[in-house]
């Protein structure tokens, strides 16, 4: 589920700061910029595993802050493909169900990769699984935070960055209104079509 | 700012527990630390809201998970008992993660396990993560639980 990635990067401290120590600065900087965000290609960064070298302090001209090139470790979230994973159901529509880790909400299970047969209840605005035993038919309900377990059969990358927009005279207005789907930088599909898989409380045996 | 694409490694989940737990206490002890000076709040200014939300939601979620009972001892012990099934290091990975109960959350994890374990095989594999990987609450049995004790 989690990784550790080496990353470079220059790090930039500013004079009031210059009395501390600069292990911790730097290692604060780096948590400043890094956690909590997605690094496209690589995944949701957490916090910082220890810092591996520093380079020498650079000072430019007409610049007060201290520059330094840093190589560091990075405690990053990034499952892998066909990895078994346990969230909790956070919503449902006909599309499907999407599932939060607590720190990672952006996991969607499209309604092609439920358990085979289910169904959507309207009513209640929850999917169904239509368990078949020998002579009924069950409807186990996924209600909203249940716990489930799923493997994760894809990952997205998004590209959420600014883009230039073309010098149009008056359409800006326009153009900025149309971004209303907004695009989310890292989404897992994640599947509960196989035996074992879906809510947690489906498959406890009972001895 | 970039990575360098063959330095991943992957972390069990105890790995991150760690880091995790230790950097949300040293922040806690930063932050009271803070308070006391001078009867003012000054930690809004200095306040990593990003890294903060982001362990606490990470420790929380790691909480629920039997990862919190482990500790290398008992990882080594139980990587020794395994050795002779021959599986694979993302497998290994995930049933420490995971701790599976049932043959059927650990055909999910071995692929192609039909072919590669046996019934007895999966019956075996099964007892031996009961009683080496401690469930959330520690172990039941007594000549296991003291053995953690000790170590």
């Amino acid at each position: 589920m989690f990784v550790v990635a080496t990353l470079d990067d220059t790090v930039s401290i500013a004079p009031h700061l210059f009395n501390e120590q600069l292990s911790m600065i730097v290692a604060e900087e780096l948590d400043r910029k890094l956690a909590n965000t997605i690094f496209q290609e690589l995944g949701l960064c957490i916090c910082l595993y220890d810092i591996l070298s520093m380079g020498d302090c650079i000072l430019l001209p007409s610049d007060a802050n201290f520059h330094i090139k840093v190589k560091f470790r990075y405690v990053v979230f990034r499952p892998n493909i066909d990895e078994i994973l346990v969230g909790k159901i956070r919503s449902s529509s006909k599309d499907g169900i999407t599932v939060t880790l607590g720190f990672f909400d952006d996991i969607l299970i499209p309604s092609t990769k439920l358990q085979h047969p289910s169904r959507f209840i309207e009513a209640e605005q929850t999917w169904a699984w239509q368990y078949e035993t020998d002579d009924e038919t069950h409807d186990l309900v996924m209600d909203i935070g249940e716990e489930i377990r799923f493997r994760v059969v894809q990952e997205i990358f998004e590209d959420t960055a600014p883009k230039e927009m073309p010098n149009n005279g008056g359409s800006v207005a326009q153009n900025t209104g149309n971004d209303d789907d907004k695009k989310v930088p890292y989404t897992i599909i994640g599947s509960i079509s196989e035996p074992g898989l879906g809510l947690k409380s489906w498959w406890i045996e009972t001895s | 700012m970039d990575f360098q694409r063959d330095s991943i490694r992957p972390l069990s989940n105890y790995e991150t527990y760690l880091v995790v737990k230790q950097l949300h206490e040293t922040n806690n002890e930063r932050e009271n630390g803070k308070r006391g000076k001078k009867g003012q709040n000054r930690t809004l200014e200095h306040c990593n809201f990003g890294l903060n939300t982001v362990t606490y939601e990470t420790l929380k979620y790691l909480e629920q998970t039997p990862c919190i009972e482990q500790n290398p001892t008992i990882l080594r012990q139980f990587y020794a008992e395994v050795k002779k099934f021959d599986l694979k290091k993302v497998e290994l990975l995930q049933i420490i993660n995971l701790h599976p109960t049932t043959p059927v959350e650990l055909q999910l994890i071995i692929e192609d396990s039909e072919t590669r374990l046996t019934e007895a095989q999966s019956a075996e594999l099964i007892e031996i993560i009961r009683t080496h990987l401690p469930p959330i609450g520690g172990l039941n049995q007594p000549n296991v639980s003291n053995e953690i004790m000790e170590s």
